[in-house]
């Protein structure tokens, strides 16, 4: 029971031990040596950001670059006790939905005096809008994500359904759900759509938020400052309510195992980028339809980025690798190469005629209708309460009461938080 | 002289070597749960947060605020509901089934070791590995335990997706873990009751059932109220499971205490409301102790 | 009221034999002694009465009846455990009314039994005390007690005196006897302590190695042994033993012994019994006791210098050698002999023992041709 408390202990301890740790930047007569803290993601990730900060390393002698992975699991546990021991890196990679997070602890500093003005002109609207707090950017990523309707061709061929190829066309809810309805009559033995909820938490309020946002739904206040009448506002509410029939018709299973459509265990699936190599590696023959939506169109949108934090006391050089990082050619390239993310910037985009040709649609999608998670000092609280809300109304839970209750934590946490 | 204040100082150890001894342990006692706990209960009313401790500035004491948060809202009278719910069915369940496993254990002389090993190895296996693999023997649709009700013509249930099944399906699966554990311990005791006892009890008549009754059970008496208070204390401490497995859902029926009190230190960061949890927690688990004490019968040497 | 018959018992644990064709009848009321080295079997023979343990082959019966297959509740024995076996949970008073409980005697008959028990042993004011909290003797008494409170028809007894000290073992031995002569029941009583073989037992089972060697009254074990074994096993100090040849001189015999002494003999009795001894080695058994210093009248038959000489009270034990025999003869302590000194003995032919080469017994008087 004392766990907690004696990780208060072990933060005091720190706290008093954090006098001149050699962690951040030091300019010295041969130069600046910045910290950069990074999650540690899969080996090809990993490998990628590795030698693109060798090569930042090796192209200057000015700045050096001392590259330090931690485990994603708790990795924002670990920044946040960084932080309050004072011990952050110079550079912090971030989630992005948690850069609001960052940047109201005073963990981050602005970029906008750092960056060079026009830096940001052709990066995706959804990482300008994930790195922003309070009207000043503090976070960018080198590339972004999003969430497509896979579909097997074959299948729905036999249902005589073509779904839409363009974002501008893309499917209304009705026109989703009469799809469904055909498939799961053609197919009854088949799962209509796979939805991956069992990977929960994050990925629920990621996935499946763009339905309450395509139909003028909120999580949060425009100021951010309360959940209340928009969480559990009558948008939501109806949004969810369509939503929550794709599980009560049996067009989608809260409990499938994940994988069902890459066996051909199902005819459609809301899947994000990263499945695109899996499933063609899996030789199925598969098309991709945006995200459906109810008014309007929505998609979610959202990844990794980089910030600089409060203790780095050389702009200048955490300004230099930053660009390095986001650079069209010594970054984007690579990364996105290794990871399949979207590249942030339409210049990255043009050195990748590939990606253009076969996820064109993510960048589309991402352009038009993606949208940034709500930026709040408690993302973690917001995404903790919507996605065991989303839960909760998938397994046929009241969609009203279920929102009411998460509304209302969401605001005791936030009274408390604000200023 | 010299020879002299030798035996004052060995006087003056002897005298004092009970508290020297403890002295280590007390230190400890004092460094890991006696400090940080009055630090949780000074917190407690204070609104410290992720946010105090950045800006010292707006630390602030507030008073029973957290307590009457508490409270106030439906989510601590849940969440005790949930813990105390676990508590009863485990407690008698686990200590029951570890009892009858030691017999049967004990009673199966080829298949003694075996059987040992197969009951306590849940105990030693990470909770990690174990709650996926019962979220899959669980799952609704393709989990072993329905595909087995139907092949029985029973039907299928939601298991972990109903709020009414999912405290009894960890409760299932927190007792099928654990409960090895406390079959050592009543195997361990069992062994040390002299076969002479059961020799001269079959020579007065007795049966199987009357030898366990009356031998076996007033024998393991001492251990049954240790293995009670400990089943108690682990009880009221799930975390894991409902953290790994449901998320504290579904409609918050998993969510116990100390899963709120993860919530509010690590996802909402409220230190302050966190401490509260732990000092209501605190008070919960010594009254429970205490009314236990008073419920049951008194430990004896025998 | 129920005797006891065992037809050819064996048991054997496994490769090792534990008990071997085991055949004899106790009487009713008898008390039977059961005595034996370590390890030779006893317990197991108790163990099998009791029914604790299955015969390997062999029939038991109790009574007229066959229990081979009968559980031990039903075979109407209790049984007295060397440790006690008290059951520590319970009081005195429930120890004894244990058996009773299992029977389901009704309440009040069973606690009159009880106290009535625990009067004839003195244990009233035991009664709610726990296991715990009395001593050895008490216990002992607390064990003897809940045998005693069903009444049944056989006691078995397995060195129930082993743990007492001296003084309280030779109280409990005589109240033992007391008992059994009140309550009259068969009774099988194990012991290696020779001293309550020879007090208690109507009669004495000698075990060697999982077999039977002799069942005689104490008189006759002590005083007949019917073989070497016996002969060395009971008493103390033990037997002394001279080993040596038989010879056939003319009209009489004469015993050579070892050392080069030579004993003239004439044996009488049934001459089919010893003659095949002739020309032959013998053992002579002579007890300590039937000793007496050599004087005028008594020519002096052992001799040697005293080695040790153990004072027991009123009585001497004194150890000599002569030729390679140990030999340890009784004496007054008036007449105590220095360490070192020379000593000479006789002892009266009648009080002599002739063991043939095997070391069985052989029937003859014995007389010294003067
Ligand atoms: N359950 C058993 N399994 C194997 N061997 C046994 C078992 N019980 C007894 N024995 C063996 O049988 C032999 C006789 O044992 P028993 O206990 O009857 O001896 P005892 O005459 O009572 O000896 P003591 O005077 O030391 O009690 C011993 O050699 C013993 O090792
Ligand atoms: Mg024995």
């Amino acid at each position: 029971m004392f766990k907690f408390t004696i990780s208060m202990v072990c933060m005091a301890a720190l706290l008093a031990g954090s006098g001149g740790c050699g962690q951040r930047a030091d300019r010295s007569d041969a130069g600046t040596t910045l910290v950069v803290w990074a999650h540690e993601g899969q080996p090809a990730e990993k490998a990628a950001l590795q030698s693109v900060i060798e090569a930042f390393n090796r192209s200057q002698t000015s700045v050096a670059a001392r590259l330090e992975f931690k485990q994603e699991q708790g990795y924002g546990d670990r920044v946040n006790a960084a932080a309050m021991a004072g011990q952050l890196p110079d550079i912090l990679e971030v989630d992005g939905p948690y850069t609001a997070h960052f940047a109201d602890l005073g963990v981050l500093q602005p970029l906008n005096e750092i960056l060079p003005p026009g830096l940001t002109n052709d990066f995706l609207p959804t990482i300008l809008q994930q790195g922003s707090y309070q009207d000043k950017l503090y976070t960018l990523g080198a590339f972004d994500s999003t969430v497509a309707l896979f579909y097997d061709r074959a299948r729905l061929a036999a249902c005589g359904i073509t779904p839409p190829q363009s974002v501008q066309a893309a499917w209304t809810w009705d026109e989703f759900m009469a799809a469904l309805a055909k498939i799961s009559e053609q197919y009854p033995d088949l799962l209509p759509l796979e939805t991956f909820m069992t990977w929960g938490g994050e990925w629920l309020t990621y996935a499946f938020l763009p339905v309450v946002w395509s139909n003028g739904g909120r999580v949060l206040a425009p100021d951010g400052r309360q959940a209340e009448g928009y969480l559990n506002g009558p948008a939501t509410v109806a949004a969810l309510r369509a939503w929550q029939q794709l599980f009560q018709r049996g067009y989608a299973d809260p409990d499938a195992t994940p994988g069902m459509f890459q066996h051909g265990q199902a005819a459609m699936a809301l899947g994000v980028f990263n499945r695109w190599p899996i499933f063609r590696d899996a030789e199925l023959d598969f098309g991709m339809s945006p995200y459906p939506g109810l008014q309007s169109s929505a998609s979610p949108s959202g990844s990794w980025c980089w910030g600089v934090t409060a203790r780095c006391r050389d702009t200048a050089a955490a300004a230099e690798l930053l660009q390095w990082l986001l650079d069209p050619r010594q970054g984007l390239e690579p990364l996105c190469r290794a990871n399949g993310g979207v590249p942030s910037r339409a210049a990255a985009l043009a050195l990748m005629p590939d990606y253009q040709e076969t996820r064109g649609l993510f960048v589309e999608q991402l352009r038009l209708t993606g949208r940034a998670r709500p930026a709040t000092p408690r993302y973690g609280t917001v995404t903790t309460e919507v996605s065991r809300a989303l839960d909760d109304i998938a397994r046929g839970a009241d969609v009203q009461q279920t929102l009411d209750g998460a509304a209302r934590r969401i605001d005791a946490v936030l009274r408390d938080a604000g200023g | 002289m010299q020879k002299h204040s030798c035996d004052r100082l060995g006087q003056w150890l002897d005298q004092r070597a009970g508290l020297l001894l403890s002295l280590p342990a007390l230190l400890l006692l004092l460094a890991f749960v006696i400090l940080p706990f009055t630090m949780a209960v000074y917190a407690s009313f204070t609104n410290q947060s992720v946010r105090t401790f950045m800006q010292p500035g707006t630390l602030a004491y507030v008073g029973w605020d957290n307590y009457r948060e508490l409270l106030g809202d439906g989510d601590f009278g849940q969440a005790l509901f949930n813990t105390m719910y676990f508590v009863a069915l485990v407690v008698p369940l686990q200590v029951g089934l570890a009892l009858a496993l030691a017999v049967l254990v004990n009673g199966a002389e080829m298949w003694r070791r075996m059987l040992r090993i197969s009951f306590f190895m849940p105990v030693i296996t990470s909770m990690a590995v174990l709650a996926v693999v019962w979220t899959l023997l669980f799952n609704p649709g393709a989990g072993v335990f329905n595909t087995l009700l139907r092949a029985l013509q029973l039907s299928p249930q939601p298991f972990l997706s109903s709020p009414r099944q999912a405290m009894l399906c960890l409760a299932a699966m927190s007792v099928w873990q654990g409960v090895g554990f406390q079959m050592m311990i009543f195997l361990a005791a069992m062994q040390s009751i002299p076969p002479a006892l059961y020799e001269a009890a079959r020579i007065e008549g007795a049966g199987r059932w009357q030898c366990f009754r009356r031998i076996t059970l007033p024998m393991l008496k001492n251990t049954t109220i240790f293995v009670v208070y400990i089943t108690t204390v682990f009880a009221f401490k799930l975390f894991v499971q409902p953290h790994l497995i449901t998320q504290g859902g579904p409609r918050g029926s998993t969510r116990t205490l100390i899963l709120m009190l993860y919530d509010e230190a690590f996802t909402n960061m409220r230190y302050g409301k966190a401490a509260a949890i732990s000092v209501m927690f605190f008070v919960l688990v010594l009254l429970v102790t205490f009314v236990q004490r008073r419920l049951m019968p008194r430990e004896e040497r025998l | 009221m129920a005797g006891i018959r065992l037809q050819d018992v064996g048991k054997e644990f496994g490769a090792h034999r534990a008990l071997c064709d085991v055949s004899f009848s106790i009487a009713n009321r008898e008390f039977f002694v059961v005595v034996g080295p370590s390890g030779c079997g006893k317990s197991t023979l108790l163990r099998l009465l009791a029914g604790l343990e299955q015969v390997s082959r062999g029939r038991i019966f109790i009574g007229e009846r066959l229990v081979n297959d009968i559980p031990p509740g039903r075979r109407n024995v209790a049984m007295v455990f060397q440790n006690y076996a008290l059951f520590p949970p319970l009081t005195v008073f429930e120890n004894m009314a244990f058996g009773l409980r299992i029977r389901r005697l009704p309440r009040r008959e069973a606690d009159e039994m009880v106290l009535r028990t625990a009067r004839v042993l003195e244990l009233d004011p035991l009664l709610q005390k726990r296991p715990a909290q009395l001593s050895g003797g008490q216990r002992q008494r607390v064990a003897l007690g809940r045998a005693m409170v069903r009444q049944p028809e056989v006691f078995l007894y397995d060195e129930p005196l082993s743990n007492l000290d001296a003084r309280l073992r030779s109280d409990m031995r005589s109240e033992l006897l007391r008992l059994h002569k009140r309550a009259r029941t068969t009774a099988v009583y194990v012991t290696h302590d020779q001293v309550e073989a020879m007090t208690l037992g109507d009669r004495i089972c000698v075990i060697r190695d999982g077999v039977v060697q002799q069942v005689a009254s104490a008189m006759d074990v002590y005083h007949r042994p019917v073989n070497l074994f016996v002969a060395t096993f009971l008493g103390a100090p033990p037997m002394n033993v001279l080993p040596g040849r038989l010879e056939s001189a003319g009209e009489h015999c004469r015993l050579l012994l070892d050392g080069g002494r030579i004993l003239p003999l004439t044996l009488a009795g049934a001459a089919q019994a010893w003659r095949h001894c002739l020309n032959r080695p013998v053992s002579l058994g002579v007890r300590p006791e039937v000793m007496q210093p050599a004087s005028a009248e008594n020519a002096p038959l052992l001799q040697g210098a005293v080695e040790v000489a153990e004072v027991t009270g009123g009585e001497c034990y004194v150890h000599f050698r002569e030729g390679d025999a140990r030999l340890v003869a009784r004496m007054s302590v008036a007449h105590k002999p220095e360490l070192g000194e020379g000593v000479s003995f006789s002892f009266p032919a009648s009080g002599a023992h002739l063991f043939d080469e095997h070391g069985r017994r052989v029937e003859a008087q014995l007389a010294f041709v003067k």
